[in-house]
């Protein structure tokens, strides 16, 4: 049992799941500080802050299982599966804190625009992000394709719990 | 006499510096298009980097009895140390696995490198413990033995001082000069302020004298420097600083062997076998292509959608950025790994999609993303440092692009009109 434990863990780079923790801490301080400063709203602050944790820690969950399949070679640019996601989220939640400080500066504010305009937005950046995704696949290397296809499978399911968080809680 | 109006005279200046930009623009174009350098035949160069290697290094790290009780924790440190280096090095890619050695005094580390770097100076990161510690000449030794050439650097000659890397807070690297009257980079050590006076004491009292610094069991002579009276009177601190390399490269090496933390075992290297590297073949003329394809899909899909202004704030501003980053690679003739510039391509057209939605404090949003990039940087490893770096910039030079994509707009608008 321990042999496999054991197995199991170096399969695993430790250094990657260390940095990716440390980046989820190191942006959803800042994301729910700055969105506080801008917005003046604890609530959507704090909405803000678990997306990106539940998010970041849905990615590093697909990126251990990647590591776990046997098929797998072990080498540093599975990690893209982690970062490319993460990178989409944050620049999401980035866009939406931006959007609603500007609304909420603007006569007649209405709450659930907000959530309509940044569903709105992530799906145009989702369709962006799969006709790209796509398009390339056609040009590059199998492995690198499985990256790609693989980040586009983590990234929906990111995308469309920080729209159901916000959609859900935000009214 | 028909008279000129100053609409007509605007006209006309505007068309002159719409004909410099689109020169510009066919200008960046060209250079970015694979394939070009073969115009300018005294700079031939392409973008690929050069060819990758792979190597396993066996290394043996020696236990003592003493130390068993921390076996663990020391393997693990060793391993750290040995990840940090390579890392910071900007090796591609790092894997450490240790195993049981023959006895329980032996471990076995596996340390696997894929690399575009000098294989040299990967070797010595690995294979090197780099222990340092400030040694001083034993009395009675004749340090001058001209039928013992070894007598300065056998540290059997030395006296050893507690003055160890782990005695120092950083060692500093900097280029100065030689007393030949050329430039060389020194190691300067820098004490921790609460150990000032120790190390200040160790100075004063051996200051003129022979010493040496032995580093791995062999010993570097150096001369313990004497404090500089100033204009004031007063007596100077003196510097530590050893020499260590003339070359910029070498100097790096010692910089991350010093910087790295202090490796508690010592070891050596049993084995090295070159293994074949994992690439990739993407090649400049599929990655232009693969660029243009896309874009030119984009633009379908938001015609499709009637969101025309899409076209003008995103996809020309994107493609141009493409086109001026190949530019600047290609100019400054800097190899990068097509197979990361594809992935870069990939994950900023989407993100940079989503910003061009953000009606105000777009800049602000194009800074936070780049920092967000610039943090990823920092803690990265492996590809993702090299693919982070280049994306803080170039989500920053997005904003410059796309003013420059809008007021060529605007001015070609309003010359036609």
């Amino acid at each position: 049992m321990k042999e496999n434990l054991t197995l199991l863990f170096d399969r695993i780079d430790l250094n990657e799941v260390g940095m990716s923790l440390a980046l989820m801490v190191i942006t959803t301080v800042v994301l729910a500080v700055a969105i506080l400063q801008l917005t003046d709203d604890r609530r959507f602050s704090l909405i803000t802050a678990a997306s990106n944790v539940i998010s970041t820690l849905l990615s590093l969950l697909v990126l251990v299982v990647v590591y776990l399949l046997p098929q797998i070679t072990l080498h540093n640019l599975y990690y893209f599966v982690f970062i490319i996601p993460f990178v989409f989220n944050v620049s999401n939640l980035l866009a939406s804190a931006f959007e609603y400080s500007r609304l909420l500066s603007e006569k007649g504010f209405d709450i659930d625009y907000v959530s309509r305009g940044h569903f709105n937005s992530s799906l145009q950046t989702s369709a962006v992000l799969i006709l790209t995704a796509l398009t390339l696949i056609a040009f590059i290397p199998r492995e690198i394709s499985f990256i790609i296809s693989l980040s586009l499978l983590v990234i929906i399911p990111t995308f469309t719990v920080n729209n159901l968080l916000i959609r859900k809680y935000l009214k | 006499m028909k008279k000129i109006t100053p609409l007509q005279i605007r006209k006309f200046f505007l068309s002159i510096l719409l004909v410099l930009l689109s020169t510009v623009i066919f200008s960046i174009a060209i250079i970015a298009s694979p394939q070009s350098e073969r115009i300018v035949q005294n700079s031939r160069f392409d973008l690929n980097k050069t060819e990758a290697w792979k190597k396993e290094y066996k290394l043996a790290l020696d236990i003592k009895n003493e130390d068993l009780l921390l076996k663990e924790k020391k393997v693990e440190e060793t391993k750290r140390i040995i990840f940090k280096r390579l890392n910071d090095f900007g090796t591609d890619e790092v894997t450490i696995v240790s195993e049981e050695g023959a006895t329980p005094n032996e471990v076995i580390l596996k340390v696997t490198v894929q690399s575009t770097k000098d294989v040299a100076s990967i070797d010595r990161l690995v294979t090197q413990r780099f222990f340092t510690r400030i040694v001083t000449r034993k009395d009675g030794v004749d340090f001058d033995d001209e039928e013992n050439p070894f007598v300065t650097i056998d540290p059997a000659n030395y006296n050893f001082t507690s003055f160890t890397r782990r005695y120092f807070r950083s060692v500093y690297l900097t280029e100065l000069d030689t007393v030949l009257g050329d430039r060389a980079y020194f190691a300067i050590f820098k004490t921790w302020f609460f150990r000032n006076s120790e190390f200040d004491r160790f100075l004063s009292e051996n200051a003129a004298k022979e010493a040496g610094l032995a580093i791995d069991g062999v010993v570097t002579p150096i001369t313990i420097p004497v404090g500089q009276a100033t204009q004031s009177g007063v007596v100077s601190k003196p510097v530590f600083a050893v020499g260590l390399s003339i070359d910029e490269q070498q100097a790096k090496v010692y910089e991350i062997l010093m910087n790295s933390g202090v490796i508690p075992l010592e070891y050596s290297q049993t084995e090295s076998t070159e293994l074949i590297p994992r690439q990739y073949s993407v090649n400049h003329i599929e990655i232009v292509l693969a660029i243009l394809v896309a874009t030119l899909i984009l633009s379908i899909y938001f015609v499709i959608r009637k969101d025309y202004g899409q076209i003008t704030d995103f996809v020309a501003p994107t493609l141009l950025l493409w086109a001026v980053w190949i530019t600047i690679l290609k100019l400054l003739q800097t190899p990068v790994d097509l197979s990361i510039l594809l992935l870069q391509f990939m994950t900023l057209t989407p993100i940079l999609s989503l910003l061009s939605q953000v009606k105000q404090k777009r800049v602000l949003t194009l800074i936070a993303v780049s920092l967000l990039f610039l943090l990823i940087h920092l803690l990265g490893i492996g590809y993702v440092k090299e693919f982070s770096k280049d994306l803080a910039v170039l989500t920053l030079l997005y904003y410059p692009v796309s003013l420059f994509v809008s007021k060529y707009i605007n001015m070609s608008r309003e010359i036609s009109r």
